[in-house]
């Protein structure tokens, strides 16, 4: 019985579309009930928390705008394909998405590496492409249908600079970093706002990302008699740092970027954790009214907090709507009109004002996010 | 001074040290076997503790008793199960046969407890002793030199217990000589498990130290067991002051080198050490060779 019904709806939509195309002479879509865009995310596997995540929260903002009226009459529709954090079926599902020229966007994926097996397929196919994190800095400038609401990992250090500046006030301070890419790329960005802030960087070290004992490299640190300690790392060597740091007797401010922002970094660090300053793009705890509002409608809906990746993709649904917006009042929503329309997106949401630079990535400040009592709150 | 301070830092990871190279060097002396499954006893006695102090809240002291037993007991399985229907086949058959078995529990760890880092919650209080000498000041933590002083007290322990207990002379007895303490009537199989025993509680009170001075995760036990392998040979296998010596050695040129070189070649220094031991004194530091009588 299902099965006849959806047939006899296919077909009857087959007809109607026909029968559409055939009175709007030629116009295509413009008739169309709904508009249609796709995700692709890791659903399931080791990844799958932060897809989950990202799905719940474009699929919270897509009700509230359906439920407002949807784009001119419009509602807006999403097809997922869960990727499971594999690159390979990034990229099928990517194509998959690609083809059904009904498909006006695609978001995802969580993770860089997928991403970057996806985006020669969208560009390819001129499907506009957004992401929440992804922030590799290969990604940047990849392809003029390719938007990255995410700050890419060579421009941290900059922020991080400051940082330094804004809330510390430090003359000198001394960096740690990871040796890998994502380190040294930190490295560069932060040295030259520095200079620009006309602090001092008194040493940059290196250390290897699978260090655990930092002591000789922090004995060095608190030698220099610097204001503050920069750390380039994630949870794990941060969180060992700042522990470690802490045990030598080391009370300079620890400044870190966006990867010390996880219960994991509290967890592994301790009470040493306390008073650490790094980035974020979203805190549950935000007093801004907009944002406890989110907060409230999430756990409402999911039944628990939302975090970054739910945040950001509630803005992320909101950009792609006035995006549709804007191209809808010239005309029908095409691929290409909501590209055109996207790269000049200018949109106030929960997590900032979301506006992408010639190369597709978000330009933006960070929160500045600091731990009490082994929690996470905005530092003031 | 930062010269002095960087070799206080090196000593409790090189009483660390010591206490790995200790149980790798006796089942070498003793069963002759490169047992490389000791860097992952050394994991288990990590993860036990980590069990033990965040899920019970127990006392650092009796979880660390409790995580070298574990680690002793697992060590005599895995020998029991893994090396023992070897016994009698050529070296290269259980040399390989651990390199499976170290490869097998790591992973086996890796799924059991998810291959990320884990810290011990707070387990002691510490506090920062600093001393002021002219204008230097020295900083000497009290955490470190706790368990600087707990390796110091487990060694002294096995030394009292090799030198001193019949067990433990049986041990030293066969070390130097198997076969003549077999021909004397000692029961073989019960004294390699005694030394197995023996390893692991040694690899488990290495990793409970580790976890409450740093963090611990499953892979821990790779290069863990790779560098008390070498401190083991830069103190001459077999030998247990030899080893005692050249792991805080090491501890404190590693620390030397991350501090005033770089510590991308903090793990290197280890093996570079290593090989120039052998350059000049191939029986190692504290080796020594007895002459073979025909």
């Amino acid at each position: 019985m299902e099965k006849n019904k959806r047939l006899l709806a296919l077909i009857l939509t087959l007809v109607f579309v026909v029968a559409i195309a055939g009175c709007g002479g030629g116009s295509g879509s413009s008739g169309d009930k709904k508009l249609t865009i796709a995700m692709v995310n890791p659903l399931s596997g080791d990844a799958a928390t932060y897809g989950v995540s990202h799905k719940n929260g474009m699929e919270l903002a897509r009700e509230e705008i359906n439920k407002a009226g949807g784009i001119k009459g419009q509602q807006i529709e999403i097809l997922f394909h869960d990727d499971s954090g594999d690159p390979k079926q990034a990229a099928a599902g990517a194509q998959k998405f690609a083809d059904q020229k009904n498909i006006l966007a695609i978001a995802g994926s969580c993770l860089s590496s997928s991403t970057l097996a996806m985006v020669p397929i969208t560009d390819k196919a001129k499907l506009p492409h957004t992401v929440v994190s992804s922030s590799t800095p290969k990604l940047s400038g990849i392809s003029p249908y390719f938007f990255r609401m995410a700050v890419q990992d060579d421009k941290v250090g900059g922020l991080m600079a400051d940082l330094v500046k804004e809330k510390i006030n430090a003359k000198k301070v001394v960096f740690l970093y990871p040796n890998n890419d994502y380190g040294k790329g930190l490295l560069t960005s932060l040295e030259s706002r520095l200079k620009e802030h006309g602090i001092a960087l008194a040493s940059s070290q290196a250390y290897l990302a699978t260090d655990k004992d930092f002591s000789a490299l922090l004995t060095a640190v608190k030698a220099q008699n610097v204001d503050a300690l920069v750390v380039g790392s994630t949870y794990t060597d941060g969180g060992l740092i700042t522990k470690q740091a802490r045990e030598m007797g080391l009370t300079i401010p620890i400044v870190g970027p966006t990867g010390l922002f996880s219960p994991k970094y509290v967890e592994i660090a301790g009470k040493a954790a306390e008073g650490a300053i790094f980035l974020g793009a979203f805190i549950a705890t935000n007093p801004d009214p907009a944002v406890q509002s989110f907060v409230k409608k999430y756990k409402e809906k999911f039944g628990m907090e939302p975090d970054t990746f739910a945040a950001l993709g509630y803005d992320q649904m909101y950009v792609l709507a006035k995006a549709m917006e804007e191209a809808a009042a010239k005309g029908a929503v095409s691929r290409e009109s909501l590209k055109e329309a996207m790269a000049k997106s200018n949109y106030k949401g929960i997590t900032g004002t979301v506006t992408f630079d010639a190369k597709g990535d978000w330009v933006r400040p960070y929160l500045y996010i600091t731990v009490k009592d082994g929690k996470f709150e905005l530092y003031k | 001074m930062i010269l002095l301070q960087q070799m206080i830092n090196g000593l409790a990871l090189g009483g660390i040290y010591a206490l790995i190279a200790i149980g790798w060097t006796v089942v070498f002396g003793i069963v002759g076997l490169i047992n490389w499954t000791h860097g992952e006893v050394f994991m288990v006695g990590a993860f036990v503790g980590f069990f033990l102090i965040a899920s019970f809240k127990m006392n650092l002291f009796v979880a660390l008793g409790i995580a070298m037993l574990v680690s002793g007991l697992t060590a005599v399985m895995i020998d029991r199960l893994a090396y023992k229907p070897l016994r009698t086949s050529p070296r290269m058959a259980a040399f390989i046969t651990a390199l499976g078995a170290s490869t097998f529990l790591r992973y086996l760890g890796a799924l059991v407890w998810e291959p990320h880092s884990r810290a011990y919650p707070p387990t002691l209080d510490f506090s920062v002793l600093t001393l002021t000498i002219g204008s230097q000041q020295l900083t000497i933590n009290s955490l470190q030199l706790f368990i600087f002083a707990v390796t110091l007290v487990i060694m002294a322990f096995l030394q009292w217990f090799i030198t001193q207990t019949m067990m433990g002379k049986a041990m030293l007895a066969a070390s130097q000589d198997f076969e003549t303490v077999t021909l004397m009537g000692v029961e073989v199989e019960r004294l390699v498990i005694l030394t197995f025993f023996v390893s692991g509680l040694l690899g488990g009170a290495a990793g409970v130290l580790v976890g409450v001075l740093y963090a611990i995760d499953p892979m821990m036990g790779a290069m863990a067991g790779l560098k008390g392998w070498a401190v083991a040979v830069i103190g001459g296998v077999g030998s247990i002051s030899g080893a005692m010596i050249a792991g805080l050695l090491l501890g404190v040129v590693e620390n030397l080198t991350s501090g005033f070189i770089s510590s991308g070649y903090r793990d290197a220094i280890a093996f570079v050490v290593m090989v120039l031991v052998l350059v000049v004194k191939p029986t190692g530091l504290m080796g020594f060779k007895f002459e073979e009588k025909v």
